[in-house]
């Protein structure tokens, strides 16, 4: 028997995709019903009174699931575009410092101001603000080879990270630090379709960005020079590419908060099923990415009285996966 | 050279300071017949403390509701030489504030409270430090100095009921002051108008029927990314318990994150604030926090959001005015059981008994209406 080709194993993937985000409206520690879910779109859009039910339905599951699609889409897309760049396959955006920029931006945001869209556009400034730190570094020190660029963003994280500190360590222990500490461990809460529009541009600009530049995506992995030799920038590829994911997960993070592991591990896990061709590896992202957020989600949402932080189901669960896909893979990284 | 200079003259100082704090000492020792030269006793931190007989200035490290609580035992801050911030910021921003205009002037040195220096303690040269009980680090600091370190606690120790019930921790924290300051008969004074209180109210909800009690969420703090409710084993479960209330949150331990689909499956009759965040009633009336739809939340369809009303702290947490706080609950609980209840008259007759100050109307309207406290 053959192995199903790549386009198969996507399109069954994207089919997943919509049945378990039709699965999670369903589920909720509310009771309603499967016809009732759906029956309350229905209701809704016919207009009139705003039940319970098409309120829990469409108001609140609703932007959680689509939320979740994105952020976990987002995060391993961003993922894939940062392995690829620095050629590593244990490069994400959080080591370039965007993650920590971006959930600096957030909680001084929080502290500062009592305001979303405030807090979600203070989170994509810092994000972009790090990732510049990063580029001004290499600049000035004159080189940007892949090394130089980790230095620097490892660099950029690590004051960002005190900076938030900073900001936990003055923040009113009675409201604003435990909001903030949420906020650090990932939550999405609250999901509601005003902060997905405030964060929708620019995530679909880099996504877009991502995927028009696959191909040159799997010629990075090549040696600068043979880049070179086949007519393209090596440099300016890396960056564009960098930026592209810095604005995804700028997004993610600006409403989401920090959610760990998803963008290293689904790369792993779609180029262990495709292949290492990104025409097929970014598409599987997507799917994969998607599922596995909302499947996270779902848990957090429903598993407890008590909203679980996202960030430590995605790392019990994400540390032991990248665990077996690394055993399993036996040796080397390709 | 230079070298030797430096050192010359830090000996001569620190000989200066030696003599200077055993002169302090000498002074106190004659001390005068009705204050004693000196009181020991085992605080509420579980060691024991000598503090000098004659108190003339106090420094309170972190230990936030301390500030107002010695306030009222003094009648007057003026003591206070050394404070941190939001314990001050608390205290002045309300009614107790108005009372007390000496409030304003006292030195905020820690700006969080939870970063004492002991070099900025020594430096306010005070005769004896209150610190947060659970603060280790802090009592080690203060004693490496020599300066008497009165805990005082705030943790709810094993979780019993004992500890989550706020009138306990008031009046633990009342009666070390009457140890460290001998007994000027304020604590006993308070301390037996909150029992009066909460025997009125429990005898009184003695015989309603759970089945007639409102469902009661105290909502933390809300804001678009986090609602943080108190559940059980909290303050929240005394407070709801004691003011005839079911626990809509019963099932959460503690302070927590819980979505908003829960709210809704719990469906409260009432909700109060315990004005830690920045939300307001107003903000679930008109569903102002991160696109939340609360207009089916009977709380809010009966127009029953409340915020917790504070006067001297927050007041969700132990503090002087609970005894009206625990009044005013009961009342907008149970409604048709309190109707005899005049707020207005408690609240004014409060303030004139226990800080000899005549209440504004506005003043009552003021508190009653309750409001967030946020500071930084």
């Amino acid at each position: 028997m053959r192995k199903p080709g790549p386009k198969l194993l996507i399109l069954i993937s994207f089919l997943l995709l919509v049945v378990s985000a039709a699965v999670a409206v369903c589920i909720g520690t509310y009771h309603i019903s499967i016809t009732d879910v759906f029956s309350a779109y229905i209701t809704y859009f016919q207009g009139g009174e705003t039940t319970v039910v098409e309120s829990i339905v469409v108001n609140l599951r609703t932007p959680r699931v689509i939320l979740a699609l994105m952020a976990g889409a987002g995060l391993a897309v961003a993922g894939t575009a940062s392995q690829s760049a620095f050629s590593n396959p244990l490069a994400s955006p959080d080591v370039i410092g965007v993650s920590s920029g971006a959930a600096f931006g957030a909680a001084a945001g929080i502290l500062l101001f009592n305001n979303d869209a405030a807090t979600q556009l203070m989170a994509v400034a810092f994000g972009l603000a790090a990732i510049a730190a990063v580029f001004a570094l290499c600049k000035s020190s004159r080189s940007d080879s892949i090394l130089m660029i980790v230095l620097s963003g490892i660099i950029v994280a690590g004051l960002f990270s005190a900076m938030v500190s900073l900001v936990k360590y003055v923040a009113d222990p009675m409201s604003k630090l435990p909001e903030i500490t949420y906020w650090l461990m990932g939550t999405l809460s609250g999901a509601s379709y005003s902060k997905i529009i405030v964060a929708l541009p620019m995530f679909v600009a880099g996504m877009v960005l991502i995927y028009v530049m696959k191909w040159r995506l799997n010629i990075l992995t090549l040696s600068d020079d043979e880049v070179r030799a086949l007519g393209h920038n090596p440099k300016k590829v890396r960056w564009t590419a960098v930026l592209a994911s810095t604005l995804v997960v700028a997004a993610v993070v600006s409403v989401c908060g920090l959610i760990g592991w998803i963008g290293l591990v689904i790369p792993h896990v779609a180029r262990l099923l495709v292949g290492t061709d990104n025409r097929y590896v970014l598409p599987l992202c997507i799917s994969i990415g998607g599922i596995f957020m909302l499947a996270m989600d779902t848990v957090a949402r429903t598993a407890s009285v008590e909203e679980l932080p996202l960030s430590i189901l995605t790392a019990i669960v994400g540390a032991p996966l990248f665990a077996s896909i690394f055993i399993w893979r036996g040796r080397g990284w390709t | 050279m230079a070298n030797r200079t430096i050192i010359l003259v830090a000996i001569v100082a620190a000989i200066v300071v030696i003599a200077g704090i055993g002169a302090v000492f000498m002074t106190n020792d004659k001390g005068s017949d009705e204050t004693p030269d000196s009181r020991t006793f085992v605080d509420l931190a579980g060691n024991e403390v000598t503090v000098p007989g004659e108190i003339n200035r106090i420094v309170v490290t972190g230990m936030h509701p301390v500030v107002p609580v010695y306030t009222y035992y003094a009648d007057g801050p003026d003591k206070l030489v050394g404070v941190g911030s939001p314990g001050l910021q608390y205290a002045k921003s309300g009614i107790l504030g108005k009372i007390y205009p000496g409030l304003d002037s006292i030195e905020t040195v820690f700006p969080t409270g939870t970063d004492t220096n002991a070099e900025t303690v020594l430096g306010l040269n005070p005769d004896v430090v209150f610190y947060t009980a659970e603060t280790k680090s802090d009592y080690t600091m203060i004693t490496n100095v020599g300066l008497p370190a009165v805990g005082f606690q705030t943790a709810m120790g094993d979780n019993s009921k004992d500890g989550l019930n706020v009138f306990n921790h008031l009046e633990l924290w009342l009666k070390q002051m009457e140890e460290v300051f001998g007994d000027n008969g304020r604590a006993d004074s308070l301390i037996s108008y909150n029992n009066d209180v909460q025997d009125e109210i429990a005898e009184k909800i003695a015989d309603v029927n759970e089945s007639e009690k409102p469902k009661v969420l105290i909502i933390f703090s809300y804001t678009s990314t986090s609602l943080l409710v108190a559940g059980s084993n909290h303050y929240s479960e005394y407070w709801i318990e004691a003011s005839g209330g079911v626990n809509a949150a019963a099932d959460v331990d503690g302070i927590a994150q819980v979505n908003m689909e829960r709210v809704l499956e719990w469906n409260p009759d009432v909700i109060y604030f315990a004005n830690g965040g920045t939300a307001t009633p107003d903000d679930l009336y008109n569903n102002k926090v991160g696109g939340h739809d609360w207009s089916s939340v009977n709380a809010v369809k009966n127009r029953k959001v409340l915020t917790f009303p504070s006067a001297t702290y927050m007041s969700y947490a132990p503090s002087l005015e609970a005894g009206l706080v625990l009044q005013w609950m009961a009342k907008n609980n149970l409604p048709d059981l309190f109707s005899d209840l005049d707020l207005s008259e408690a609240v004014s007759d409060y303030f004139m008994k226990f800080f000899g100050y005549t209440a504004s109307s506005e003043d009552i309207v003021d508190f009653l209406a309750g409001r967030p406290i946020t500071v930084h």
